[in-house]
């Protein structure tokens, strides 16, 4: 747009620009009469927006009692192994820091589910079989007491009652097969 | 890697991972039962010799 002193005066020229601007402006504007935003309050309370009584997918509630379901078996996890006298923090810290050393735990666990004896020696004496899972599966005896209490962590949760614990350790498979006698 | 909350500690939260680890992580307002998808893992402490 520009100004010819020639034509006129300026100020007519100038409301009649603004004006054809507002005009274009409110048209442009019109097509989004239709839409809503979501963040918009709703009619009945200010407080509240569309976009917190939309759906979000997901069932809070069942989600809510699959947590508290998980934290009780937990609870009953830590229970048992305090009977062991051991916590998750002993066995966060002695966990396996190397794959191959976890290899040889998980093979440890492969040749306990061969031989259930060993669950049951675990839970009734409270001692880990030290001699005959080193026989079985293989793996250095000096590498299963470095590792005892974490082996007793994973072998408790492979006894009955820890379903949920065991499904989150569906990745736990041997992957070289213990020497099973 | 998904991982399952175990215990609460003000500092720290012990988590399964699903290969079996118990790992120590920072505390970031978890849940016992939680399950996550990312963690911060807590450096391991080195004993001081006395």
């Amino acid at each position: 747009m520009s100004y010819e002193k020639s034509r006129g005066a300026f100020l007519p020229y100038a409301a009649k620009c603004i004006r054809h601007r507002l005009i274009d402006y409110s048209r442009k504007e019109r097509r989004h009469t239709e839409t809503v935003s979501l963040y918009a309050p709703t009619d009945n309370d200010d407080k509240n927006t569309l976009i917190q009584r939309l759906d979000s997918g997901e069932d809070e509630i069942s989600r809510h009692m699959e947590i508290t379901a998980t934290g009780e078996e937990i609870f009953c996890f830590r229970r048992e192994l305090a009977s062991f006298g051991l916590s998750l923090t002993d066995i966060a810290e002695t966990c396996p820091k190397q794959e191959r050393t976890l290899k040889a735990c998980m093979r440890v666990l492969a040749y306990a589910k061969a031989t259930p004896i060993v669950f049951e020696v675990l839970l009734k004496t409270k001692k880990l079989p030290m001699k005959e899972i080193a026989a079985g599966s293989g793996v250095d005896r000096k590498t299963l007491e470095r590792h005892r209490k974490y082996l007793i962590a994973v072998l408790l949760a492979y006894t009955n009652g820890f379903e949920i614990i065991r499904g989150h350790l569906k990745q736990i498979e041997p992957r070289e097969g213990g020497r099973n006698r | 890697m998904k991982y399952l909350v175990m215990e609460c500690h003000r500092g720290y939260a012990v988590v399964l991972d699903e290969e079996g680890r118990f790992l120590k992580a920072a505390n970031l307002n978890y849940t016992v039962g939680q399950e996550l998808t990312e963690i911060i893992t807590a450096p391991p402490v080195k004993k001081s010799p006395r």
